[in-house]
């Protein structure tokens, strides 16, 4: 039986945690250092964004400096996070060899997720990993995973959200709350969920790391062995943290074009107003975020959830995004009473005749620094 | 060449980590081959290395975010970057949908054009190790 660091350090600044991902990454991939599971606290809170978005597109800058909340960015993929102290991160640093596959894919996502899933189980909660990285309890995401790798290593990052502060998060991040409805934002909150919320209190938080841990073991068949940070990786920490906490790497990503718009439509049929706001990014053709609300009866509640789920981030590709309703219905994931998935994607339709949506952009995107 | 779904292009070199290689004259041009593209599903940024960068075979040289994974590029051979598709900076998914044509990602030009011979090719071969890789790669 292999066995792991268990690298659990005091909550740290934003810089450090990101310089220290960096640095642990960096030298598990030359082999330097042991296979690790890692908790993560930021203290202050903290907007990461991911590697390759711009801060002036995903953050209120002005409200997270007023409010004392750090910005950064991760070396991971994936989209902007509000990480306050009631969220705990949870990080694998591994060899690729240790799981058998070279190339990262979704077995693997939800390999390295079962540990967590296993943890939640344990309170009795019946949470799932939900393809490609979230895991979620009814639909309703409880933790969302990222990763980057090095050579021979990878790592893999997740939050487990303890509590839920779904003000603050819509405070510090730039989701477009001033063209939401009210049910649009609730609708924000209802698809996220947390241990405190399942559970009717929040355990203390040694209690979830050791049931994290016990997961870990189990599932990895691993034993953890709490260490701290060995020489070589203390010195690669301490070189790396004035890159991280410098502008040129937090701000390294600058708009070229003007970033996401909100594009909203609604039909009546039959048995109800379907509403389907689409947060779109023209310069990178993505679907940035969708919320689909109404007065229907979505069967069962969480198709819904589980449908604005797999197409965050999607291409901003009008048959594309027909195409995955579709299957959601013709799989039986989703039913609306009284409604075909034709009349349900009605607004959709109307929303791609937006000038916004029609008009293809052959320049933009984000300007690298080579 | 169709093996189980997957478009294999028989006159293409393949390296391990399932990137493409053409030869063009003196240079060669890489991309993510079928099954690396759709391992990854939706390709969100791609890096373009500047022209001119030192590429040490078998070393990573660029980034690839999906699915929120930041995914290495490996080097086909040694070697330096003479172009990298600029198309992509905006239009990343092209990787997805014409993964041998406008989704090229690299054009490469190697100190010895000889190294291209260690990488895998010939139908029976690229055969063989993508079989092996769909088995190895089959989701649950």
């Amino acid at each position: 039986m292999e066995t792991f660091r268990l690298l659990d350090m005091p909550p740290m600044t934003a810089a450090e945690n990101m310089a220290l991902d960096e640095a642990l990454l960096e030298l598990k991939g030359r082999g330097e250092t042991p296979n690790t599971v890692r908790f993560l606290r930021f203290s202050p809170p903290a907007v990461l964004v991911g590697l390759h978005q711009s801060v002036s597109e995903e953050v209120r800058t002005g409200y997270c400096e007023a409010h004392g909340i750090q910005v950064n960015r991760r070396i991971t993929g994936g989209g902007a996070i509000f990480f306050d102290e009631s969220q705990l991160g949870w990080e694998i640093i591994c060899d690729k060899a240790f799981f058998g596959l070279p190339i990262v894919n979704a077995g693997l996502f939800k390999a390295l997720c079962d540990p967590v899933v296993t943890a939640l189980a344990g309170w009795g909660l019946e949470a799932a990993f939900r393809p490609r990285n979230d895991i979620e309890i009814a639909g309703r995401k409880i933790a969302g995973t990222g990763g980057a790798e090095s050579e021979d290593a990878f790592l893999f990052q997740g939050t487990l959200l303890i509590d839920f502060q779904v003000d603050a998060m819509l405070a510090a991040l730039r989701v477009p709350v001033e063209k939401l409805e009210a049910r649009e934002i609730d609708s924000i909150g209802q698809r996220v969920t947390c241990l405190c919320r399942e559970l009717g209190h929040a355990p203390p938080l040694a209690a979830i790391k050791e049931a994290l841990c016990d997961g870990f073991e189990r599932r990895f068949h691993i034993r953890l062995e709490p260490g701290g940070l060995t020489g070589a990786e203390a010195d690669a920490f301490r070189a790396k943290l004035p890159a991280f906490e410098s502008e040129e790497w937090i701000d390294q990503i600058r708009p070229k074009c003007p970033g996401a718009r909100t594009v909203q439509a609604a039909c009546r049929v039959r048995a109800g107003l379907v509403r389907f706001t689409l947060v779109a990014d023209p310069c990178r053709r993505r679907l940035q975020d969708l919320y689909i609300t109404g007065d229907f009866l979505a069967v069962p509640a969480r198709g819904l959830y589980d449908l604005q789920a797999a197409l965050r981030g999607a291409p901003l590709d009008r048959e594309k995004i027909r195409a995955s309703v579709q299957g959601f219905f013709d799989q039986g994931k989703l039913r609306i009473a009284g409604m075909s998935a034709e009349d349900f994607l009605k607004p959709l339709d109307r929303a791609f005749e937006h000038p916004l949506l029609r008009t293809r952009h052959g320049s933009g995107g984000s300007s690298w620094r080579r | 060449m169709e093996i189980q779904g997957y478009n294999m292009p028989d006159d293409l070199y393949y390296e391990e980590h399932h990137f493409w290689v053409r030869v063009e004259a003196d240079t060669i041009v890489m991309g993510m081959d079928d099954f690396a593209q759709d391992l990854a599903g939706d390709v969100a940024y791609v890096q373009l290395p500047f022209e001119g960068k030192k590429l040490v075979k078998g070393k990573s040289f660029a980034r690839v975010e999906s699915g929120k994974w930041v995914g290495k590029v490996y080097a086909p051979v040694n070697g330096v970057v003479a172009e990298a598709n600029e198309e992509l900076e905006s239009n990343p998914a092209l990787i997805n949908e014409d993964c041998y044509g406008r989704g090229w990602m690299y054009k490469i030009k190697p100190n010895d054009m000889a190294e291209v011979e260690d990488l895998i090719k010939g139908a029976e071969a690229v055969e063989k190790w993508l079989l092996a890789d769909i088995e190895k790669y089959k989701q649950e």
